[in-house]
């Protein structure tokens, strides 16, 4: 049987391969920096310099902008196109939702820009307390249609319900990621505006505990008081992301 | 007496004999052509960067090989991103014309659960299945031990024969 799927892997990943790659396939030029337009190396002279000097202008402003509006969003230019945003540092807001409610429709950004609070100990030193395991978790997804500019709110676009089974796994892993900030500095990739998740733990001995999950940029998980970031940190991205992935059949 | 080995490296004529196998490989591991083509044209000029010392042309092919690997990570985590929301934020849930005939063959399903395993797994079968490396190849390209290169290989084997149960 292993012998059987491994030669038709080989044939099926080679079938695949030069389907989309054929032999007669042309190759391209090669995008090469050392080919740059003759103008271009003429001109840098003066050329690199300005252009530093007016992209760091541009970047001060857009951060003590952001600053001052607390938002991710970029103001002026409609808010709707992916931006390098700093790291996500709020740990406390109003979002405090329960299972038994469901999931909203629609979300408020200013909201979720506070982030999530949750009643109850044993939540400053990981994301999930250990003294209790949940017996259901609701997870609810966000994303904008980028119809309005700038973007204001968010629309349920799905809601997954797990039973205690997969609740209690997917909180033994929660409970392992590091809170460690592995960063060092590292730039975020581009996220999305509108696009997070509500994970909603549901408990029978205390109150519901929700988290608040930014699924694209730089990755993290907060609990309100405390926050992982996915950034080198492999209990996220390999502990974390496999498990909610294999429960939750989302990744 | 030692190899002979060109001291400078002919980035071009790597390009011309070595683009269409880099090619594939970056689309099963990206799953999309243009992003394909875009790893692959962005190891190069990283291979050809003024600052990369790197000049020695079997290493050169293994340099591109784990920039591809490594470039191709973030291109596939897109993928599934805009599959995840799109037809949700399109409110299409009407299936392709073709979805039932293509979805009913057992290599396209193959493929498909592939695609879906987990980044590491996916990773290892591409490397051992379809470029033919050893153990120790994949280790070093990926950066694992070679026991972890054997579990995720032994991990996904299983994953794909489960997954083609109904098919067998």
């Amino acid at each position: 049987m292993k012998a059987d799927i491994e030669q038709q892997l080989q044939r099926v990943l080679s079938d695949s391969a030069t389907a989309a790659v054929p032999d007669s396939l042309p190759v391209p030029p090669r995008a090469d920096p050392a080919t740059a337009p003759s103008s271009l190396s003429t001109a840098r002279k003066w050329f690199v310099p300005v252009a530093a000097a007016v992209v760091l202008c541009l970047g001060i402003v857009v951060t003590v902008t952001l600053a001052q509006n607390g938002s991710h969003d970029a103001p002026g230019l409609g808010g709707s196109i992916p931006t390098v945003t700093p790291r996500p540092s709020d740990v406390s807001g109003p979002i405090h939702w329960k299972a038994a409610d469901g999931c909203p429709k629609s979300v408020d950004l200013a909201q979720v820009r506070g982030g999530v609070v949750n009643q109850g100990s044993g939540l400053s030193k990981q994301l999930l307390p250990t003294a209790a395991s949940p017996n259901g978790v609701l997870i609810c997804s966000y994303a904008s249609n980028n119809e309005s500019t700038p973007i204001t709110n968010s629309q349920l676009v799905a809601s997954t319900s797990l039973e205690s089974t997969k609740a209690s796994e997917l909180g033994s892993v929660i409970r392992d990621i590091s809170l460690v900030d592995h960063s060092d500095g590292a730039k975020c990739p581009a996220y999305s505006a509108g696009i997070f998740m509500v994970l909603i733990f549901s408990y029978e001995s205390r109150p519901d505990i929700d988290l608040l999950y930014r699924n694209t940029g730089c990755e993290s998980l907060s609990n309100g008081v405390s926050i992982a970031y996915e950034t080198g940190n492999p209990s996220f991205y390999d502990g974390f992301k496999s498990a909610f992935e294999r429960v939750a059949g989302a990744r | 007496m030692a190899e002979s080995i060109p001291a400078v490296l002919d980035i071009e004529g790597l390009y011309q004999s070595t683009y269409r196998e880099f090619l594939r490989l970056a689309y099963l591991l990206c799953g999309e052509i243009t992003a394909a083509e875009d790893c692959v044209q962005d190891a190069f000029m990283r291979l050809a960067d003024p600052r990369n010392k790197l000049r020695e042309p079997r290493a050169a092919s293994a340099y591109l090989r784990a920039c591809i690997v490594n470039r191709s990570r973030s291109a596939h985590r897109r993928k599934q991103s805009a599959r995840r929301y799109l037809p949700q934020l399109l409110q299409s849930d009407l299936p392709g014309a073709d979805v039932e005939v293509v979805g009913a063959s057992r290599d396209s399903a193959l493929r498909k659960a592939v695609d879906s395993l987990p980044r590491r797994q996916r990773e290892v079968i591409v490397l051992r299945f379809w470029a033919g490396m050893g153990t120790r190849q994949v280790a070093e390209c990926l950066g694992l031990s070679e026991g972890t290169v054997k579990t995720c290989s032994h991990r996904a084997l299983v994953a794909l024969e489960e997954s083609m149960e109904g098919y067998l």
